[in-house]
């Protein structure tokens, strides 16, 4: 299992996100656009820290997207494959 | 063929292992553009600002290029994993100018120059090219940063393992009034010498002007 706090110290970690604390976000902030301002380099590196960290292999792109949207639906979809 | 060329700017950077004042919270304010930056990338930019130059052709040099992007992908190929699309990105010659032009919105041409200990020679002649043709100022940089995981046992050709020189240069009419000189510049890497070679002769000029053979 995974918590939100470590996911979001992992991201600030793999993103370089220099001077953003785990604090500052919330679980509801979206990772891309608004959000955190992830792009779509960052979204190719977050699927490769997902395979490499948590042996997550997306197979199709609806499901990263929807998966993609915030903290938290990133913890949750995790945490599910985790258990299964 | 000799033409004679006004230097305006220079700039030098240099430290044995890391460079630590190149101000880029100043010079690059978003953050999100900032986290991508290369070393060479963060040399250069500082380089461009203390020649206080945005926008205009710039011929941009390495001998080296990219190692520590270069570096990472070699080491997931080797460890079977998947390759960083950042990594990759990152790991062209022209990455640390592609920056500068991003940060600046500088749409103008930018050209990139490899070619071993001539690196900076190179650099020079095809920036003096696009400054006549031009006749416009344009910015010469040429950087090396090369402080990788054991790089020293294969280091031999410089004290620096983050360097870097610029100049900025337009074409003139008016006759040569120093003359470079060619020298060994210990510590740094020789493919910045003859960049170096032109800042030594300019040093003591208020209005330095130099003749370039093209």
């Amino acid at each position: 299992m995974i918590s939100t706090d470590k996911l979001k110290t992992d991201l600030i970690e793999l993103f370089n996100l220099e001077g953003v604390h785990a604090k500052e976000i919330s679980d509801d902030d979206h990772l891309f656009d608004d959000g955190l301002g992830l792009d779509s380099v960052d979204a190719i590196e977050l699927s490769i820290f997902l395979d490499n960290e948590y042996g997550i292999v997306f197979t199709n792109i609806a499901e990263s997207e929807s998966v993609f949207t915030s903290i938290k639906t990133l913890q949750e979809f995790i945490n599910t494959k985790a258990n299964n | 063929m000799k033409m004679n060329f006004i230097v305006k700017s220079t700039a030098i950077v240099s430290a044995d292992t890391k460079c630590e004042s190149l101000d880029e919270k100043r010079i690059v304010p978003k953050m999100m553009l900032r986290r991508r930056l290369t070393r060479a990338s963060r040399i250069m930019v500082y380089l461009a600002d203390t020649c206080d130059f945005r926008d205009g052709a710039v011929v941009y040099g390495s001998a080296y290029g990219e190692m520590q992007a270069t570096a990472d992908i070699v080491g997931a190929i080797d460890a079977n994993e998947p390759i960083s699309p950042t990594a990759f990105q990152n790991s062209v010659y022209n990455t640390a100018p592609s920056y500068f032009s991003l940060l600046h919105k500088n749409k103008n041409e930018i050209l990139t120059v490899s070619s071993g200990d001539d690196t900076s020679r190179n650099v020079l002649q095809t920036g003096a090219l696009q400054a006549l043709v031009s006749h416009k100022e344009v910015l010469l940089v040429c950087s090396e940063a090369i402080n990788i995981a054991k790089i020293e046992e294969v280091n031999r050709c410089t004290d620096y393992l983050e360097s870097g020189v610029a100049l900025t240069l337009v074409s003139t009419d008016a006759n040569a009034n120093v003359d470079v000189q060619e020298n060994e510049h210990k510590g740094y890497a020789p493919s910045l010498w003859a960049m170096l070679d032109v800042i030594d002769a300019c040093q003591e000029k208020s209005e330095c002007i130099i003749a370039l053979e093209l």
